[in-house]
């Protein structure tokens, strides 16, 4: 049994179809993506209140934009948008890094912003359905990397302890000497 | 109207067909839920259909799974764009399974079963009778488990309609009667009690083979 071959007729068809999908997807996308850019730039900030004290929220009014992934008023917080892998795509975080004086470890809050994680199974870091991250917002470094992984879900779960991770060597003193400085500088462009 | 009317009924995605299945249980806990993938269902389904059957004669037989496959996935992301834009809340809660309706055997069959065979008449008629079909599926379900699992009835429908409609939900109990019902194992349970009963009353309303054929038209004998 043979099946019947591609001819340049069918081609030309194929090219059509593929071309009109396109063109309505670039359209729609030109008239929606304004608006999502929105609803995201509110929700994040909606996330960004959540997680911070109320004094720091009087500071972060004063704050214009993001320097790169950081934001900051170089007091004693930090606010930090990270990527990880998770089981089925990045998962994407706005994590808080608050330092104490003295020798106190720094505490560490992480909300998901998206995510593709399987519903009921990894979908346990999204705040709006779990409280599994609201619960641990004062979590040191130490917790994080000790914490048990939730079975079932350890790809999900090691994206945390890698975030965790990731925010400890970003945040490092130096870091944020050579961040506070250049927040400083009036010359430096800022990013949003 | 006969196409419409099996799409809603005798061809039912849900219950008859059993099609559809895994955004029917995971997204009805609630009406407002159950509506906004009725909604996007059926505007797959409807400009899937409407498409297909425009281009039937231009799709090449040997591929023509992966055009409707195309097409589809163009609708459902156009409509996975519009919902992320004009209900972000909404978007939030069900947006992988809106993803997903590119995957849904009910859009697929109908394309390769109807549509890319039938004008533009028939398939908008079919596309609507199965997305009807389905809506009504999903908002039973989707009515019946908020019942249970809340205690109210149409509950936080702002997210679809605006402020305005939070006024709309309906206070039943104070507490919850079943609060399995918000959850898988309620859902399965929930949907085969419903599908049961759908079956069990077209049986009952059906009249039995024997009574429409009663008497044979023509005896034939089998000596001859």
């Amino acid at each position: 049994m043979t099946s019947p071959a591609l001819n340049w007729r069918s081609l030309v068809s194929l090219v059509l179809i593929a071309g009109f999908c396109g063109t309505a997807l670039v359209w729609v996308n030109g008239i929606t993506a304004p608006r999502i850019e929105t609803q995201r730039q509110e929700q994040a900030r909606a996330l960004m209140n959540s997680l911070l004290l109320p004094e720091q929220r009087i500071e972060l009014k004063t704050l214009e934009s993001w320097r790169g992934d950081t934001l900051s008023a170089c007091t004693d917080w930090w606010l930090l948008r990270l990527s990880e892998n998770g089981y089925a795509g990045p998962i994407e975080f706005l994590a808080y890094w608050q330092t104490f004086e003295g020798d106190l470890p720094s505490v560490i809050k992480l909300r998901v912003l998206n995510h593709l994680e399987t519903p009921g199974i990894g979908d346990f870091i999204d705040h709006e359905r779990s409280d599994y991250l609201p619960d641990r917002d004062n979590w040191t470094l130490t917790e994080w990397q000790t914490a048990d992984t939730l079975s079932g879900a350890t790809i999900t779960h090691n994206a945390l302890k890698r975030v965790a991770d990731s925010l400890a060597q970003y945040m490092d003193s130096d870091a944020q000497t050579q961040f506070c400085s250049d927040q400083l500088s009036p010359t430096k462009e800022h990013a949003q | 109207m006969n196409t419409f009317n099996r799409g809603v009924l005798e061809n039912n995605p849900a219950w008859a067909q059993l099609l559809g299945l895994c955004p029917l249980l995971a997204v009805s806990n609630s009406v407002v839920n159950a509506l906004g993938l009725a909604l996007a269902s059926g505007f797959v389904l409807l400009g899937s259909n409407i498409t297909i059957s425009l281009l039937r004669h231009r799709i090449p037989d040997v591929a023509r799974l992966p055009c409707f496959v195309l097409i589809i996935a163009t609708f459902t992301t156009i409509t996975v764009m519009v919902l992320e834009a004009f209900a972000f809340t909404l978007y939030l809660r069900i947006a992988l399974f809106v993803q997903i309706i590119v995957t849904n055997c009910m859009i697929l069959g109908r394309a390769e079963a109807f549509a890319s065979r039938q004008p533009v008449g028939a398939a908008v008629l079919d596309a609507l009778g199965t997305a009807v079909g389905f809506a009504i599926a999903l908002l039973i379900l989707g009515g019946v488990r908020e019942i249970l699992g809340y205690g109210t009835l149409l509950r936080e429908m702002d997210l679809l309609f605006g402020p305005a409609a939070s006024s709309w939900v309906i206070d039943l109990t104070s507490t919850a009667p079943l609060p399995l019902a918000l959850f898988p194992p309620g859902a399965f349970l929930l949907a085969g009690l419903l599908f049961a009963l759908v079956q069990g009353l077209a049986k009952f309303l059906t009249p039995p083979a024997r009574d429409l054929n009663a008497v044979p038209a023509k005896t034939i004998d089998y000596e001859k």
